[in-house]
């Protein structure tokens, strides 16, 4: 069951799919990952179960989540709530670049250099150690970041950072900054940056965002 | 054909600006290229030494400036290529501000019509020093060796050649290439280098002690057709004539069959 892990989460399961397998190991896993689900939740007398299928790097398409819900037809109690993906679809990267309010950047900041923008901005690029990206609003990151990103400069703590900061010197949001260093779980690949109820920097995994910042989560979907 | 200008920077100190502007305007002289070296680290001067002429400076780019000599007094010919190869030195003694960017660029516009290749050889640091040798020149060559602190250094100068904007877009030298610590994974690998610093490569020297000698000797290791550093600037200058040149292979030290046995992945 290697490329199928099961966690649980308050409102049911969440399966994570290695994208380094084949889907169709995936699928085999996943089968085999439902069944073993039945067997504990007959034990507590419980026949419903809800999943959310996180399938990290690879992209589902339609046919692909039709056999994975094929898979539940043993199984009438078991509901597959919400299917995420790590990876942005190209169409909605397509769709991000042809938003007129965020605006796309491009190129290399370099040790020494600054850039700033006005509101939110999709950077392509690299930030280098030593290079400072900052933006009034949210900040989107497609490339490697080795620098400091700050959003939400310089007090809007609803603003979030997405983008792999795991190699980041610091990320800030608004008046809060995290130094970035290998300890911190919650930051991954997959995470962004956001200012908690406790107006600390945290990360949240990015299926957290709908929840965390739901308005950005709808501008987004559009 | 006027020539082409570069300038040989770095930011770092010590990294190899020096040996590569006394090994690239040996090789390009060798290849039968007029070239003329320039030697901008005032105070410092070194370049005439790595090529063998420290012995013949009369004049230099001070005097020059000031008035004291003209431009032609104060060129070295490197009688071992039939005057292909001329240096003019820095001073020794003269005050760092003496020269601006204007005089750079001018004396550089003087010597455009005679050579095929102008090399001007950087001092380390961003301040007037470096604005001056970017001043003259059409394009640039950044050195950095594998360090973290080498390849800092060489971002920030990128950064302001990229701004300084350029008619020859700038190329990378990774210089004291050790393919024992690459393979080891304690180094990063010269593809590596040249993408975290998003710029193309030119070129890779291996470290080799046969660069030491050669310094010591005052004949830059070039000349050395045997030797590996030599083989790398060869393959750097047959880059910097034609960029079509492929790179030379980075050495690789295979893991053996029982190392890779026992520790794969
Ligand atoms: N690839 C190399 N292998 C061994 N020694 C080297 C190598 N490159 C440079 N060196 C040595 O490092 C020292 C600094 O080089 P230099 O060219 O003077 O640097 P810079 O001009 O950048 O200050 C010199 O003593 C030189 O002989
Ligand atoms: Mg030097």
């Amino acid at each position: 069951m290697a490329s199928a892990t099961l966690k649980g989460k308050k409102d049911g399961y969440e399966i994570q799919l290695a994208a380094s397998a084949s889907f169709a190991e995936n699928l085999s896993d996943l089968a085999a990952l439902f069944k073993q689900v039945q067997t504990q939740q007959a034990l507590l007398h419980e026949e419903s179960a809800k999943f959310t299928i996180a399938s990290g790097e690879r992209l589902l398409d339609e046919d692909q989540k039709a056999a994975i819900q094929a898979l539940l037809k043993p199984y009438p109690g078991f509901q597959i709530i919400n299917f995420s993906a790590a990876v942005i679809p190209q169409t909605k990267v397509a769709n991000l670049l042809a938003t007129p309010h965020v605006p796309v950047a491009v190129g290399v900041i370099r040790s020494g250099q600054e850039r700033r923008f006005d509101g939110d901005v999709l950077f392509i690029g690299a930030v280098h150690y030593g290079g400072v990206l900052r933006a009034t609003g949210n900040i989107f990151c497609l490339g490697e970041v080795a620098g400091i990103v700050h959003a939400g400069y310089p007090n809007d703590a609803e603003a979030i950072a997405v983008g792999d900061f795991t190699g980041a010197t610091q990320v800030h949001i608004a008046d809060t900054m995290d130094i970035v260093d290998a300890h911190n779980t919650k930051l991954t690949a997959h995470s962004f940056a956001y200012v908690n109820d406790l107006h600390a920097l945290d990360y949240a995994d990015d299926i957290a965002l709908k929840e965390l910042r739901p308005r950005l989560y709808q501008k987004l979907e559009e | 054909m006027p020539a082409i200008a570069l300038v040989i920077t770095s930011g770092k100190g010590g990294v190899g600006k020096t040996t590569s502007t006394a090994n690239i305007g040996t090789a390009l002289s060798i290849m039968g290229k007029r070239v003329c070296v320039v030697d901008l680290d005032l105070g410092l001067r070194n370049l005439d030494i790595m090529i063998g002429l420290g012995n013949r400076i009369i004049y230099d780019i001070v005097d020059v400036v000031q008035g004291r000599a003209t431009l032609h007094q104060a060129l070295v010919k490197d009688t071992r290529f039939e005057d292909r190869l001329v240096l003019l030195p820095a001073a020794q003694d003269a005050d760092k501000n003496v020269l601006t960017p204007a005089a750079v660029r001018n004396i550089v516009e003087a010597l455009r019509s005679e050579f095929d290749y102008i090399l001007i050889d950087c001092p380390a640091g961003i301040e007037q020093g470096f604005r001056n040798a970017l001043a003259g020149a059409d394009g640039a060559v950044v050195v950095t060796t594998p360090e973290l602190s080498a390849m800092s250094d060489a971002d920030r100068v990128i950064g302001l050649i990229e701004a300084h904007r350029m008619p020859i877009s700038p190329r990378l030298i990774v210089n004291r290439v050790q393919p024992e610590m690459i393979a080891a994974g304690t180094s990063l690998s010269v593809p590596a280098i040249a993408h975290r610093l998003a710029l193309p490569l030119l070129g890779f020297i291996v470290e080799d002690n046969a660069i030491i000698t050669a310094d010591n000797r005052g004949e830059p290791v070039v000349f050395d057709t045997n030797s590996k550093p030599g083989a790398c600037f060869r393959n750097i200058t047959e880059r910097l004539i034609n960029p079509q040149t492929p790179l030379l292979p980075v050495p690789t030290i295979k893991k053996s069959f029982w190392a890779k046995l026992f520790n794969r992945g």
